[in-house]
């Protein structure tokens, strides 16, 4: 049932995504380069989600956060590697295709990344392993993706999809909920 | 704090402690409540406001993480239904403000910065709780809350207030009730005191107070009563014993003195005031040196130096005092000084009068220096006063005299008139040898009739003089006693004190030799004796009789004469003669009495010779009955000393028992001048051997000084011519006028004559022709011894 959903999102979305990768990419190549607050902001995010969402048990000796296709955030992001999430070392892969973030526990998929196929590959490992999926604008989530950066008075928002989430198998806290903008998706059941 | 309280009555003291103790029970419980509510009151605003800031601060992790302010603000607007609280921050982990809140009645600013290390506080009445928010061992920010606790404070004290309020009205109702029973108490110590005043003030012991209950005071009050009846049985003792011991003190014969350490009179008996002739109160303060003698001050003074210098010993010494009446009084200071804790070196001064005992022993000092009846210088000091003299010629090479007087004929003065008339012939002629001598010159009476004179500064020939004057002026006195006059010569001995003479004794003995050489020669003369004087030498002869004599006596080496009297007329008589003594000295020379007899009487061995004598005669006569029987009278002589001595009569009547000698056929002949000296006991004695049946003759009669006058006196049965009158009796007319007289008087008298010295047949027959009675004398028999008689 989820996956039917999946895909039948990831055909809806899609063409909206690419557009707005490729129109992203095209007016700016590098968007950490240009705003690193912005990215430092979301580095810190993507490691605050840490504390609100309960990964269930596995035998991973590191909790991996894997940057899908073109990544954004350069160096600004490597800090994240000294820190730790439930005494397990945090690791950072940058991974070029969603192939090998079956063991990702934050799978992020840039904006950049213009390739549809990355986003519906992202989507797919997340329905299958218990990943969170981070992306970039409401569209993410609206196409099926867990928790979106947006701008909003020219702070950095999340725009989570609750249902995506619910279904995931991971456990989100309440008081994540207060602070983001959440979408009750349609299910797919 | 105790000390004021000490001078509060018992019922305030007692008030004073229920008071303190309730206030201060208060003022604990007060205390201790005020901060064990404030304490709690604190915790728990403290605890409270943590587990808000601890919530709110849980509830905005995700705000925090999440930057969304405006949820923090929601969540620390929950605040504002704490009132306490009047603002309240959040600062992310940057510590930067994130959010705050603040109730709208707060105008201050709020939110300060946050500085690392802020802790929950009090700050007054404000209660600042910080709180870090933690999630998953991270700091996600800080939580700080404000609150004003005042008016919380307020109202805990109010109550706290009122609650003291309520105990304070409860203490005071509880002692106004207590005080009235604190009497209960206080009421009887206040009776006892009153009694123990009334005792005190009216110094009435026999008062008693009175129990009134069984408690510690009703102890207290019996303890008390016999206290008090202790104290009345020792203050009566004391009272007698302080009577006693004042009349002791006041009593007491000497003048007693407690003096300051410059003399002054602290206090004084009432005897010691009284022989000043002042009052004790009028003594006190005066200086004791105002009544010291001003030649005796210096002493006096040197008393207290004494007593200073040496503070254990007691002091003593005789001073004068001066009355206030003048009277000066010999006192024996006794003085120690006495240090008591208030007074330093103050006096204890004991006066005894010693006035008295210093008249006494000024003049027993007087009369053992000074003769009484003439008042001169006595031998003894005298002698003392010449052994200077002597000693300081030693030294001084001076040139003085020393003249030792005689009287003759003052026995006659003192026998015929008595001794009241020799004393004031002593007294008189003492006055007048005093008047002819210089002023320097020491006249003494040293014996009887014997004076001596000490010239100072005066040679020989000086001396010589003066002592001839002295015989004259001695001499021409004429001396009147009851209607008769007496003229006295004097005898006088010089020698001469100089560097080269010997002791004072020797110097007296030279003196007193050349006194005896004067009278030797005939008295009334001055006699300077020298050292190699004749006549003194024979003198000094006798002393070597004193020896020979003794030796004599002890080993017989006299012996017995005879010489045969006989009566002038033809009547016919039984043997009579006069028993004489010889010496045969070791040569077997018999030496004549005339040899040793001055040196037996003047050496005191007189009567042991006369001792000797008769016991002898008697022996010799108990051994020839044939004699005795022939014997009509046997004459013995006997010295002067014999007549006064004491164990001569019971020596005699002893020895007539022992040989059995009959009384009547015994002459005890005396001279005139033993007789003389010792007239009254010479007419005891002679009395005495009269009434036994022995007769007496008188020796010498005629060439001594006497008179007819003692004739009477003497009851002796014969006269003896002195032979100086017979052997010239055929040439001189003289003798043969006192012959005839001595004779006719004697033979009115009663008593048979005998003429000594008949040397041959015309005085015999002229004897015969004046009708003396006996003969005797180297023409009618020389002297033989005894057995020749026969």
């Amino acid at each position: 049932m989820y996956k039917n959903y999946f895909y039948k999102k990831q055909l809806c979305v899609l063409p909206r995504l690419l557009f707005f990768v490729f129109c992203v990419s095209f007016f700016s190549p590098s968007i950490a380069e240009e705003n690193p607050l912005e990215y430092k902001i979301k580095a810190a995010y993507l490691y605050n989600f840490t504390k609100f969402i309960s990964w269930p048990e596995n035998d991973s000796e590191t909790f991996n956060i894997c940057l899908v296709g073109k990544d954004p955030f350069g160096s600004i992001i490597n800090p994240i590697e000294t820190r730790k999430v439930k005494n397990k070392p945090i690791r950072l892969f940058r991974l070029e295709t969603t192939a090998d973030t079956r063991h990702c526990q934050i799978v992020y998929l840039s904006s950049l990344t213009k390739n549809p196929a990355t986003l519906v590959g992202v989507l797919t490992i997340a329905s299958l392993t218990p990943s969170l999926t981070v992306g970039e604008l409401k569209s993410f989530t609206q196409s099926g993706g867990m928790i979106a950066f947006f701008q909003k008075q020219g702070k950095v928002k999340l725009h989570i999809n609750l249902t995506v989430l619910r279904n995931s198998g991971l456990d989100i806290s309440a008081k994540l909920l207060e602070v983001a903008e959440v979408y009750e998706g349609e299910s797919n059941d | 704090m105790i000390k004021p309280l000490q001078n509060l009555s018992i019922q305030k003291k007692l008030i004073s402690i229920l008071l303190f103790s309730s206030i201060s029970g208060l003022a604990i419980a007060a205390f201790f409540i005020l901060l064990l509510e404030i304490t709690v009151f604190k915790q728990n605003a403290e605890n409270e406001l943590s587990t808000m800031a601890e919530l709110i601060g849980n509830r905005s992790t995700a705000a925090l993480s999440f930057d969304d302010a405006s949820l923090a603000k929601e969540n620390l607007s929950s605040l504002e239904q704490v009132k306490t609280v009047q603002f309240a921050c959040l600062y992310d982990k940057q510590g930067k403000l994130f959010t705050s809140f603040k109730v709208t009645a707060y105008q201050g600013s709020a939110c300060p910065d946050l500085y690392a290390g802020q802790i929950t506080n009090f700050k007054q009445t404000s209660l600042n709780v910080y709180k870090t928010i933690i999630l998953d061992a991270e700091i996600f920010g800080v939580v700080y809350i404000h609150a004003n606790l005042e008016e919380a404070f307020l109202q805990k004290l109010q109550f706290i207030i009122l609650l003291f309020v309520v105990l304070l009205l409860a203490t005071v109702v509880t002692f106004l009730l207590t005080t009235p029973l604190l009497r209960v108490i206080t009421a009887p110590l206040k009776k006892l005191l009153t009694t123990v005043n009334n005792i005190s003030k009216q110094q009435d012991f026999s008062q008693r107070a009175h129990r009134q209950s069984n408690d510690e005071v009703g102890e207290l009050v019996d303890a008390f009563n016999n206290m008090v009846e202790t104290v009345e049985h020792q203050n009566n003792a004391l009272i007698v014993a302080k009577n006693h011991y004042l009349a002791l003190y006041d009593d007491n014969p000497t003048m007693v003195f407690h003096l300051s350490a410059n003399g002054d009179i602290v206090s004084v008996n009432r005897f010691g005031a009284k022989q000043l002739d002042l009052t004790s109160e009028k003594l006190r303060n005066r200086s004791i040196f105002d009544f010291i003698h001003p030649d005796d001050m210096q002493a006096a003074k040197m008393l207290f130096d004494l007593c200073i210098a040496s503070p254990h010993k007691v002091h003593k010494q005789e001073i004068r005092k001066v009355c206030r009446d003048g009277r000066i009084i010999w006192v024996r200071e006794t003085a120690r000084i006495i240090n008591t804790e208030h007074q330093q070196n103050n006096f204890l001064l004991v006066c005894e009068d010693v006035t008295e005992t210093k008249r006494l022993s000024a003049k027993i000092e007087y009369q053992a220096s000074h003769d009484a009846l003439t008042g001169l210088v006595n031998r003894t000091e005298f002698d003392t006063i010449l052994q200077m003299t002597v000693e300081k010629a030693k030294h001084d090479d001076d040139e003085h005299a020393l003249c030792y007087l005689d009287l003759d004929q003052f026995k006659v003065v003192n026998d015929t008139s008595g001794h009241m008339a020799g004393d004031e012939l002593l007294k008189q002629l003492g006055d007048v040898l005093k008047a002819h001598l210089r002023k320097g010159d020491l006249l003494a009476r040293l014996g009887g009739d014997e004076f001596g004179v000490l010239m100072n500064d005066c040679s020989l020939e000086h001396a010589f003089l003066v002592c001839e004057q002295l015989r004259n002026v001695v001499r021409d006195f004429q001396f009147a006693w009851e209607d008769r006059s007496f003229s006295v010569g004097v005898s006088i001995g010089i020698t001469s004190i100089n560097i080269s003479t010997g002791n004072a004794v020797d110097i007296l003995k030279e003196a007193d030799a050349a006194c005896y050489a004067a009278k030797d020669k005939g008295r009334n003369r001055v006699h300077v004796f020298r050292p190699d004087d004749e006549e003194l030498a024979s003198r000094q002869g006798e002393m070597q009789w004193v020896e020979k004599i003794q030796k004599g006596l002890d080993e017989n080496c006299f012996v017995l004469y005879g010489q045969l009297i006989v009566p002038i007329s033809s009547d016919k008589e039984g043997l009579h003669f006069e028993t004489l003594v010889r010496y045969i000295d070791e040569n077997g020379n018999t030496i004549p009495p005339g040899a040793f007899l001055p040196a037996a009487e003047r050496y005191n061995l007189a009567t042991a010779l006369d001792k000797w004598v008769i016991s002898h005669l008697f022996e010799w006569l108990a051994k020839h009955p044939d004699c005795l029987d022939k014997l009509t009278i046997c004459s013995v002589n006997l010295s002067g000393l014999s007549l006064s001595d004491e164990s001569m009569f019971d020596f005699i009547t002893k020895i007539f028992s022992d040989y059995c000698i009959p009384k009547h056929k015994i002459c005890f002949e005396i001279t005139e001048t033993a007789a003389i000296g010792n007239l009254n006991s010479a007419t005891k004695f002679i009395q005495k051997l009269r009434g036994m049946g022995c007769s007496f003759s008188l020796d010498d009669f005629g060439s001594g000084l006497s008179s007819f006058a003692y004739l009477k006196n003497l009851p002796v049965d014969y006269l003896k011519i002195d032979g100086l009158f017979v052997k010239d009796i055929l040439d001189d007319k003289v003798d043969l006028a006192m012959v005839k007289s001595i004779n006719e008087v004697g033979h009115v008298m009663g008593k048979k004559t005998i003429a000594e010295f008949v040397e041959n047949k015309e005085i015999f027959d002229l004897l015969n022709e004046l009708g003396v009675d006996y003969a005797q004398g180297y023409g009618i028999a020389k002297p033989v011894p005894l057995d020749e008689l026969l």
